[in-house]
C-alpha cells in the first residue's frame, strides 16, 4: 500500500465510466426511433432532475423529507405566473428566475427546519406541503386556484426554435437541460464538499467534531436541491404549458419518493432509473386500471422497503459484485 | 508561560444531578496527563463540556489563551481542541483512508471545495496515507471501516483525531473494549504523538495510565479529588479509597 | 356566549375524535420509535366495518362499535407481527416508504372492494337527535362523542398509571434496553400497544365518520392530523396527545367559524410556527427525535 495507491483509488471511484453516459446515450437517439414517446419522454426527464435533486437531500444529506414538492411547486407556479401574469415568454431566463427563487425559499426553509430531525422535520415538511397546497389553492386570483393557469406561452427558444406540437423542441430543451443539471450535480457530489454532506448523512456527531459546520453546510445543500427542485418545475410548467395544484401536492412528494427508492438512493443513477420505471410502469397499467395500478405500485413499493433497499441500483450493484467473483 | 487547555471553575447540571463541580484543570503544550476515575465519575461528561457537545452551567475554558466556553463544537476542533470517542464512532459508508482524509480536508478548509470532482486533493489524499501509516494502518487504508476488527477501529478513531494536527488532544478511553493484548498497540501510539501536543487521557487501564502519563487528576462524582505525578496518586490515600481497592481494568 | 360554547363543543368532539386515532399512533412512535403514518389505516378499516355491517347486513350501531375494534385490534396485531417488526430500527426513508406503500395498498383494496363512493355510519334513531339545555341546543350524537373521548382518555391514563401493563409501556418507553435486561418481554408489549392503539382508532373512525368520511382515500386524507396531533404533543409522552388534540381542534374549529375562506392555512400555518418554536412538541423531552 501507499499513497499512490490511495490516490488511483480515489480516481477509479470518482471518475467518469462510460457507462454513466448511457441515459444521455438512450435519449439522444429517442426521437428518432420512437418519436411518438417523446411527450412521455419529456416528462420522465423532468421527473428525473426532480428526482435528481431529492436525492441530494435524501440519498447524499441523510434528509428524509415528505414536502419536496413545495419547492417543484414554487418553481412550476413562478414560471407559470411569470408568464400569464407577466407576459414574459422567454424560456432559459423563466427557468433561472424560478430556480433562484426555489433555492431562495429552500434556504430560508432549510435554516428554519434542519435544526430539528427525523420526525420533527418529517411533520415540518408535511405540514409545509399542505400549507403550500392551501395557499395555491385560495390565492386563486394568483394561481388560477384549481383549475391552475393556462395559457402559458413561451417564445421560441433563442429566437428560433417554437415549441412544436410534437414535442421535439420540448423534449430537447428538456434534456439540455438534464444535462446541465446531470453535471453540476455530479460534480458537486464527487467534490470534497460532497464527501462532507455523505460523512454528515453517515455521522453528524463525528462531523461537528472534525470541525464540519453541519447546520451551515446541510442548508446550503438544501438550497441548492430546492433550487434543482423550482428548475424542474419551472421547466414542466413551460413545457407542457400548464401548472395545477399537483405541482405542490403531498401526492407528488410522494411519487418522488417512492421514484427515488425505487431507482436507489445515493447513487444518482437511481434518480435516472426510478422514473423511468415509475412512469413507464404507470403509463402502461394506469391505463387501464389506476386502481389495480396503485395496489401494485403500494405493493412494489412495500417490498422495496422491507427487501431491496437501496432500490434497483443496489439491486444491479450487488449483480455486479457477485458476477465479478 | 500559557497553557494549552485551562478550565476555571467548570460546573454542570443535569437535572438534579451535579455531574461536574468546580473543576480546574490546566494543561500545557507537551502534557501527558491522564484522567481517571470510577465509572459514573463524569469523566465523559467532562470531555463533552471541553468540547462543546455540552455547555458548562459556570465556568470558563480557555484554549492557548483564548475563551472559548461559548463558542460552538466545530470552532472549536479549528482551533485545534480536538477528541476521540470511546464509542468508536466513524464515517461508515467510507475506508479507512478516506474517514482520515475527511478530517484533514477540514483542517485545510477545502470542505467547503469544489476545486476537484475527485473526492479529495492529491496533498490531502497523500497526508491521510501518512497518518494512517503511522498508526499502522497502512495495510488496511482501501478498506471500508465496518470490515475492520475492533481495534483496529480503535486506530482509525485516533488517526481522524490526529488528521486535524491538534493543539489539544482529548482521548476517551483509547483502549476501550479492546482485548488486554492490543493494549500495548495503543500505548506505543500514544507514546509516539507528536510532543507538542497536549494530551488528555481518560482510561481504566492502569498500565496504560501508568506508562504513558506525566501527570494524574482523579475524578469522583464530577470533582477533582486529587491532581499530581503518577507517584504521587499511587500512594494517595483519598484515591486508593476511592477506588477501593480496585485493580487496573 | 352562545358563540364560545357552540365552537367548545365542536372544537370538543373535533378532539374527541382526533384523540382516538391518535393516541396508539403516540404510544407506538415513543415505545419503538416506528413512524407509522399508516395509521389511519385502522381507523378506515374500523369504519369500513361498521358502514358495511350496519348499512348492508343491519348489524346494530352499539354493536358495530365494540366488535369491530376487536376485530381491527387482531388484525392490526397481526400486521405488526408479519410485517411492521421487519422495520423496527430500519432508517427512516424505508419506515416511511413502508407506511405509503401501504396506504396505497389498502385504499386500493378498499376501492375494489367498496367503489370510490364515501359510505355514510347511518347513526341510531336516539343519537339523531339534539338536547336543549339552557338557550343551547347539542347534538346528541356529538355528546356520546366526546363522552367516549373522555371515557377512553380516562382509561388510557388509569392503565398507564395504575395497571401493570401500564407501567410495562412506561418502563419501554422510558429505556427500553433497560427494561429488557429486567425482563420486560417488549416484543409483547408492542403487539399489544400496537393492537389496542388499532382498535382506538377503530373506533375514532366509526364515531368520526361525519367529520372523515369513510372513503378509498381516508388514510391519505386524514395522515397529517393524526400525525401533527402526535408532533405537537411530543415525543416520549403518553399523555400529551390529548391536550394536542384540544389545541388542533380547537384551531380547526375556531379557523372554521371565523376564517372558512382560508381553509386549512391556518391551522398548518399555527402548527409549522409551533413545532418550529418548540420542536419537540408539548410534552416531549427535548432532544428525544
Amino acid at each position: 500500500m501507499s499513497a499512490a495507491a490511495f490516490n488511483t483509488f480515489l480516481d477509479n471511484k470518482h471518475r467518469l465510466s462510460w457507462w454513466e453516459l448511457t441515459p444521455f446515450l438512450v435519449l439522444a437517439i429517442l426521437p428518432f426511433v420512437a418519436r411518438d414517446y417523446l411527450p412521455l419522454a419529456t416528462q420522465i426527464i423532468i421527473y428525473i432532475i426532480f428526482t435528481l435533486s431529492l436525492d441530494l437531500l435524501v440519498g447524499y444529506a441523510g434528509i428524509v423529507t415528505l414536502g419536496h414538492a413545495v419547492f417543484f411547486g414554487i418553481g412550476a407556479y413562478t414560471a407559470g405566473i411569470i408568464s400569464v401574469r407577466g407576459g414574459w415568454g422567454e424560456g432559459l431566463s423563466g427557468l433561472l428566475i424560478s430556480a433562484t427563487i426555489s433555492g431562495a425559499a429552500g434556504v430560508l426553509f432549510g435554516s428554519v427546519v434542519l435544526r430539528t430531525a427525523r420526525f420533527t422535520l418529517l411533520m415540518l415538511t408535511l405540514s409545509a406541503v399542505f400549507l403550500a397546497n392551501e395557499i395555491a389553492n385560495k390565492a386563486s386570483w394568483i394561481t388560477g386556484g384549481v383549475d391552475g393557469l393556462s395559457g402559458i406561452d413561451i417564445w421560441p427558444l433563442f429566437g428560433i426554435f417554437a415549441f412544436d406540437m410534437f414535442g421535439i423542441t420540448g423534449f430537447i430543451y428538456a434534456l439540455a437541460a438534464l444535462l446541465v443539471v446531470w453535471i453540476f450535480m455530479r460534480w458537486l457530489v464527487h467534490s470534497p464538499f460532497g464527501q462532507s454532506i455523505a460523512a454528515i448523512r453517515d455521522n453528524r456527531s463525528r462531523a461537528a467534531a472534525i470541525g464540519i459546520a453541519v447546520l451551515p453546510r446541510l442548508v446550503v445543500v438544501y438550497g441548492i436541491s430546492c433550487a434543482i427542485a423550482g428548475f424542474a418545475g419551472a421547466l414542466q410548467t413551460q413545457v407542457i404549458q400548464f401548472v395545477g395544484l399537483k405541482a405542490a401536492s403531498f401526492e407528488l412528494s410522494a411519487d418522488v419518493l417512492i421514484m427515488l427508492a425505487i431507482g436507489g438512493a445515493g447513487r444518482i443513477y437511481g434518480a435516472f432509473l426510478g422514473p423511468v420505471i415509475y412512469l413507464a410502469a404507470q403509463d402502461y397499467f394506469a391505463k387501464d386500471d389506476p386502481v389495480l395500478w396503485q395496489l401494485w405500485l403500494g405493493l412494489i413499493v412495500m417490498a422495496v422497503a422491507t427487501f431491496a433497499r437501496g432500490g434497483l441500483m443496489a439491486l444491479l450493484r450487488r449483480t455486479a459484485a457477485s458476477s465479478a467473483k | 508561560m500559557t497553557p494549552a487547555l485551562k478550565l476555571t471553575g467548570i460546573e454542570k447540571r443535569f437535572g438534579g444531578i451535579a455531574a461536574t463541580q468546580n473543576v480546574e484543570m490546566s494543561l500545557y503544550a507537551g502534557a501527558r496527563h491522564a484522567l481517571i476515575g470510577p465509572n459514573g465519575a463524569g469523566k465523559t461528561t467532562l470531555v463533552n463540556l471541553i468540547t462543546g457537545v455540552h455547555r458548562p452551567d459556570s465556568g470558563r475554558i480557555f484554549l492557548a489563551g483564548h475563551d472559548v466556553t461559548n463558542i460552538p463544537q466545530h470552532r472549536r476542533v479549528r482551533l485545534g481542541l480536538v477528541r476521540s470517542f470511546q464509542i468508536t464512532n466513524l464515517f461508515a459508508s467510507f475506508t479507512v483512508l478516506e474517514n482520515i482524509a475527511l478530517a484533514v480536508a477540514e483542517r485545510e478548509n477545502i470542505g467547503t471545495s469544489v476545486r476537484s470532482a475527485r473526492g479529495f486533493l492529491t496533498h490531502i489524499a497523500d497526508e491521510a496515507y501518512e497518518i494512517a501509516r503511522r498508526m499502522r494502518l497502512g495495510d488496511v487504508g482501501l478498506r471500508k471501516v465496518t470490515e475492520l476488527a475492533y481495534g483496529q477501529q480503535r486506530l482509525v478513531e485516533l488517526a481522524i483525531a490526529l488528521g486535524h494536527r491538534p493543539t489539544v488532544l482529548l482521548l476517551d478511553e483509547p483502549a476501550a473494549g479492546l482485548p488486554g493484548s492490543d493494549h500495548a498497540i495503543v500505548l506505543e501510539v500514544l507514546q509516539e504523538l507528536p510532543k507538542n501536543v497536549a494530551v488528555l487521557l481518560i482510561e481504566h487501564d492502569m498500565a496504560l495510565v501508568f506508562g504513558f502519563a506525566q501527570t494524574i487528576t482523579v475524578l469522583a462524582e464530577g470533582a477533582v479529588i486529587a491532581t499530581g505525578s503518577s507517584a504521587e496518586i499511587r500512594s494517595d490515600p483519598q484515591v486508593r479509597r476511592v477506588y477501593l481497592g480496585k485493580r487496573s481494568r | 356566549m352562545q358563540l364560545t360554547v357552540n365552537i367548545g363543543f365542536q372544537a370538543l368532539a373535533y378532539a374527541s375524535v382526533l384523540y382516538l386515532m391518535a393516541v396508539g399512533l403516540s404510544v407506538t412512535l415513543g415505545l419503538m420509535g416506528f413512524i407509522n403514518l399508516a395509521h389511519s389505516v385502522f381507523a378506515m378499516t374500523g369504519g369500513y366495518l361498521a358502514a358495511i355491517a350496519c348499512g348492508n347486513y343491519g348489524f346494530p350501531w352499539y354493536a358495530a362499535l365494540v366488535a369491530a375494534p376487536v376485530f381491527v385490534g387482531l388484525i392490526a396485531a397481526g400486521i405488526e407481527r408479519a410485517l411492521y417488526a421487519r422495520l423496527y430500527g430500519r432508517d427512516e426513508l424505508d419506515q416511511v416508504l413502508f407506511c405509503i406503500g401501504f396506504i396505497f395498498i389498502t385504499g386500493a383494496l378498499a376501492r375494489m372492494a367498496f367503489g370510490p363512493l364515501q359510505r355514510p355510519i347511518a347513526l341510531p334513531n336516539e343519537l339523531a337527535t339534539t338536547i336543549s339545555a339552557a338557550s343551547f341546543t347539542f347534538s346528541t350524537y356529538k355528546i356520546f362523542v366526546i363522552a367516549i373521548g373522555a371515557l377512553t382518555a380516562l382509561v388510557v391514563l388509569f392503565s398507564l398509571e395504575r395497571t401493570r401493563f401500564g407501567s410495562m409501556v412506561r418502563a419501554a418507553v422510558e429505556n427500553r434496553g433497560m427494561a429488557e435486561s429486567v425482563g420486560l418481554r417488549t416484543t409483547l408489549i408492542f403487539t399489544c400497544t400496537f393492537a389496542i392503539g388499532g382498535a382506538l382508532a377503530a373506533i375514532g373512525g366509526i364515531i368520526g365518520a361525519d367529520l372523515f368520511p369513510i372513503n378509498p382515500s381516508y388514510a391519505f386524507d386524514t395522515l397529517v392530523y393524526v400525525q401533527i396531533v402526535v408532533a405537537v404533543a411530543g415525543l416520549g409522552t403518553l399523555r400529551g396527545s390529548f391536550i394536542s388534540a384540544l389545541m388542533i381542534g380547537l384551531i380547526q374549529t375556531v379557523s372554521g367559524y371565523f376564517f372558512p375562506e382560508y381553509g386549512t392555512i391556518l391551522l398548518f400555518l399555527a402548527i409549522f410556527l409551533f413545532l418550529f418554536l418548540r420542536p419537540q412538541g408539548l410534552f416531549g423531552r427535548p432532544g428525544v427525535n
